[in-house]
């Protein structure tokens, strides 16, 4: 079975060089069946690498410790859904199922879109034939998930303990479909260029693909976030670590560009700039796995670092001189087709988003990239740690929850001073009312005032908005409250669904601001002992101790009370994993809706004391109901609508008759 | 009762864990002068990372490892004598260099960490400026108000997308 991974690999590389030039001397010639070549053979990539991933797979579930990525990754004792998991857990596996969901992408943009966008299709193929072609190379020649060693362990070493936990085993997987979905709007991108097919055309299409690893990069981040905070015993979710950052970076651009394309949809503005973001988008995107591989910055995901870091840059480079070259070569015809009317607009909100989304995206790259500048140009060691990007962040933030609540406010071309007026009344008093209430409360953190100042103010817009269409529906239709809402977020999905992202992102922010209210303290208990923090009084009953086949764990049991009842008991931990020498800490947390418990066994001694770490997280619930809202908003506005069926009705039949005569593509 | 019997058979590895924050233990003993309280701790240690190699330079206020610990016990032990905040950092300073700092000290080149962002703002927002005004200057033209199609062989899709559009 692992020959058979191996010699599929071998034929996927002939087969994508294959999807990477047929079109493209398909298209010179005019020949159309050599552009249905290419694209059945990049289909045939999706089969082959499939079949690789089949391999690897099988080669783990059945413990074939032969295969040395299977000895060093699994080992028997594994709970199998992290022998499933495993086949991302380290570098060899990870590659190549990166790759995978890469050739799965590129497949479905030959089935879904070859008809629609036919003209685009025959350089959109070659381009992500060719990060296939790259990273089947990366497997053959530097790192080969099917390696086998001279004789066969009687047991593998295991996951890292830290990657042994359920959101790890769908936190990598949506983050890949994330940084690696970018291919395909950098496909289309690069298509549209390269053909001169300059008008809306690509605008609909990279949209679209955009969309989807969009929200998949997002929910991984948060997914990653929540792994932090219930796995490293920090009490936080964020920490700025580089490879966050690196995954942070393509979705600030991702997002700059979902706002940018609006502008260029109705108003035929901004085209270079949006082509602009979609290449720095997938720029970023092998940028950031250019620096979790190589292991150039010290990070935390230091367990994917491996000697492949040059691969990526040269690719990076190459990507950046070829996407460069193009928009140079196409800059005459990107021109604004339209005169903007007023700076009272739309248009101009959207402009100011781009600049502070811009803006936040070159201070984390700043950050992140800075240590090494230094170290190279002056041989100084220094950090650039989370502080660093608090400070310089939380301003730009601040500016960009604002923003949030304006851009909708205006509309497009111009808005006149009255609506200005009538739409700027409520949410301006919802913000100076909260902020007035806070102040009351004795809140003196300035930054905390503002920011759920803002985000009250972005609330009462958001309202606002969904109050107006409905009662306008309500007027025309005739109908209950409820139904008109219904149909209005039915009738405007890209809308509404956008309003609802910007929903999310103000629980996000307001679960954010909740960090300056966290209660921090170290108590030092003995069996029987208690400790008021707060609301809560905690109490330490026993310290346990357990092992199996995998690890040896110490837990520590302890009551928990609210204001006097009993609530629930706390099991803190430590792990410490028999194949490898770090231990993971298992946090405790009882969860509520205003804030979490969360208390960390810090150490021990024996019978008499325990140390523990307590964190009264405030808020913090808000950033995972965002993330909840963040997704369902994004599925709201991508979901197809009926137009979008018919579009790919007329498709359909537009392409039996096209497909049966023999049209000429020559430009 | 259970949880009694099982400690009692606690590794060795165990009971070595646990010397870690014995230090701290001692300092509690009568006799020492005032101990600083963690929260005071961590006000120092929330300024500096965690240089012991392995933890990617977690914040050391937050760190849980060992040395983190180590660590911040010296900071109390300096609290208890004293110190300043500002004395105990400029003394793992010198100790550690300037890469013990959670972020870059802002003088000297490292001055740029911090300007050059707000430069780029600076710089982006003069650009909207300047974009904004010139698509005011553009000249009004009526017949680009329709989404102009590009070259001339997309007929089908353009045309296709401007039926649809008008069924809604």
């Amino acid at each position: 079975m692992i020959d058979i991974g191996y010699f599929s690999l071998c034929v996927a590389l002939a087969f994508s060089g294959w999807a990477m030039v047929a079109p493209l001397v398909g298209v010179r010639r005019g020949n159309e069946s050599l552009i249905r070549s290419g694209e059945r053979a990049f289909l045939a990539v999706c089969a082959l690498i499939t079949v690789a991933v089949i391999a690897l797979w099988n080669a783990l579930l059945s413990h074939d410790f032969q295969v040395q990525y299977v000895a060093e990754t699994s080992n028997r004792a594994m709970p199998l859904i992290y022998v499933i998991a495993a086949l991302w857990g380290g570098q060899e596996g990870s590659l190549l199922f990166w790759n995978w969901i890469l050739t799965i992408y590129g497949a479905a943009l030959v089935l879904i879109n070859a008809k629609r966008y036919r003209r685009l299709m025959p350089f959109a193929v070659p381009v992500v034939a060719a990060t296939v072609f790259f990273f089947t190379l990366i497997h053959l020649f530097e790192a080969n998930p099917f390696v086998r060693l001279p004789f066969t362990p009687a047991d593998g070493r295991g996951l890292n303990p830290l990657l042994q936990h359920p959101v790890m085993a769908i936190h990598p997987p949506t983050l890949y479909l994330g940084m690696v979905g970018m291919a395909v709007p950098f496909a289309i991108a690069v298509a549209a260029l390269w053909s001169g097919q300059l008008d809306q055309t690509w605008l609909h299409a990279v949209r679209r693909w955009m969309l989807v690893p969009w929200t998949f990069l997002g929910a991984g981040l948060l997914l990653g976030g929540k792994w932090a905070y219930v796995e490293l015993g920090w009490g936080g979710y964020w920490a700025w670590d580089p490879v966050e950052n690196a995954s942070f970076m393509p979705w600030l651009s991702a997002t700059a560009f979902l706002h940018s394309a609006m502008i260029q949809e109705r108003r035929g503005m901004l085209k270079m700039w949006n082509l602009i973001l979609v290449i720095l988008t997938y720029a970023l995107c092998i940028f950031g796995t250019f620096i979790t591989r190589s292991g150039i910055i010290d990070s935390v995901h230091a367990f994917a670092r491996s000697n492949i870091g040059p691969f990526f840059s040269v690719f990076l480079i190459l990507i950046l001189v070829f996407s460069i070259s193009l928009l140079w070569h196409r800059y005459r015809e990107l021109r604004a087709e339209n005169r903007l009317e007023s700076l009272a607009s739309r248009e101009t909100a959207f402009l100011l988003n781009n600049w502070v989304l811009l803006g936040m995206l070159f201070a984390v790259f700043w950050g992140t990239i800075f240590p090494l500048l230094s170290e190279t140009f002056t041989a100084e060691k220094i950090s650039v740690t989370a502080p660093f990007f608090n400070q310089v962040n939380i301003p730009i933030g601040l500016v960009l929850i604002f923003l949030t609540g304006a851009g909708p406010l205006f509309a497009w071309r111009r808005t006149s001073a009255e609506s200005l007026k009538r739409n700027f009344t409520w949410p301006g008093v919802a913000a100076l009312v909260t902020a007035a209430l806070l102040v009351a409360a004795g809140i003196a953190d300035l930054y905390a005032v503002m920011s759920l100042a803002l985000c009250a103010f972005v609330l009462a817009s958001l309202f606002t908005e969904f109050h107006r269409g409905t009662q306008a529906r309500q007027r025309t239709t005739q109908v209950g409250y409820l139904r008109a809402l219904y149909a209005l977020l039915a009738k405007s999905r890209r809308r509404y669904g956008g309003y609802l992202v910007h929903l999310a992102m103000i629980l996000l922010f307001v679960g954010f601001t909740g960090k300056a209210f966290t209660v921090e303290r170290e108590v030092e208990l003995g069996v029987g002992e208690s400790v008021q923090i707060d609301d809560y009084t905690v109490r330490y009953e026993a310290l346990a101790q357990s092992e199996d086949a995998n690890k040896t764990a110490v837990a520590a049991a302890l009551s928990l009370f609210l204001d006097d009842r009993f609530v629930t008991t706390l099991m803190p931990a430590r792990h410490e994993y028999k194949s490898f020498e770090q231990g993971t800490t298992e946090v405790s947390i009882f969860s509520r809706l205003r804030e979490d418990f969360y208390i960390i066994l810090v150490g021990w001694n024996e019978l008499q004391s325990a140390k523990f770490l307590v964190y009264i997280n405030p808020l913090v619930n808000a950033v995972w109901v965002g993330g909840i809202v963040f997704v369902l908003g994004s599925l709201w506005a991508m979901w197809p609508t009926a137009r979008d069926r018919r579009l790919a009705q007329v498709d359909r039949r537009a392409m039996q008759a096209v497909g049966s005569g023999a049209t000429t593509l020559r430009p | 009762m259970r949880w009694g019997r099982l400690v009692h058979h606690a590794p060795r590895w165990l009971r070595r864990g646990s010397l870690a924050w014995l230090p701290l233990l001692l300092l509690a003993l009568p006799g020492a002068s005032r101990a600083a309280t963690s929260a005071e701790i961590k006000t120092v240690a929330r300024d500096m990372v965690c240089l012991c190699g392995d933890c990617s330079r977690e914040s050391l206020a937050t760190c849980l490892c060992g040395f983190a610990q180590s660590e911040r016990d010296r900071i109390g032990g300096a609290l208890d004598d004293g110190q300043q905040q500002q004395q105990i950092i400029a003394q793992f300073v010198q100790e550690y260099g300037p890469v013990v700092l959670a972020s870059p000290p802002a003088k000297g080149s490292n001055l740029l960490a911090w300007i050059a962002p707000i430069l780029l703002l600076l710089v982006g927002i003069v650009l909207v400026r300047s974009v904004l005004l010139n698509w005011r200057r553009a000249p009004a033209d009526e017949a680009a108000a329709e989404p102009a199609t590009g070259g001339g062989g997309t007929g089908y899709e353009e045309r296709l997308r401007r039926e649809l559009d008008q069924y809604d």
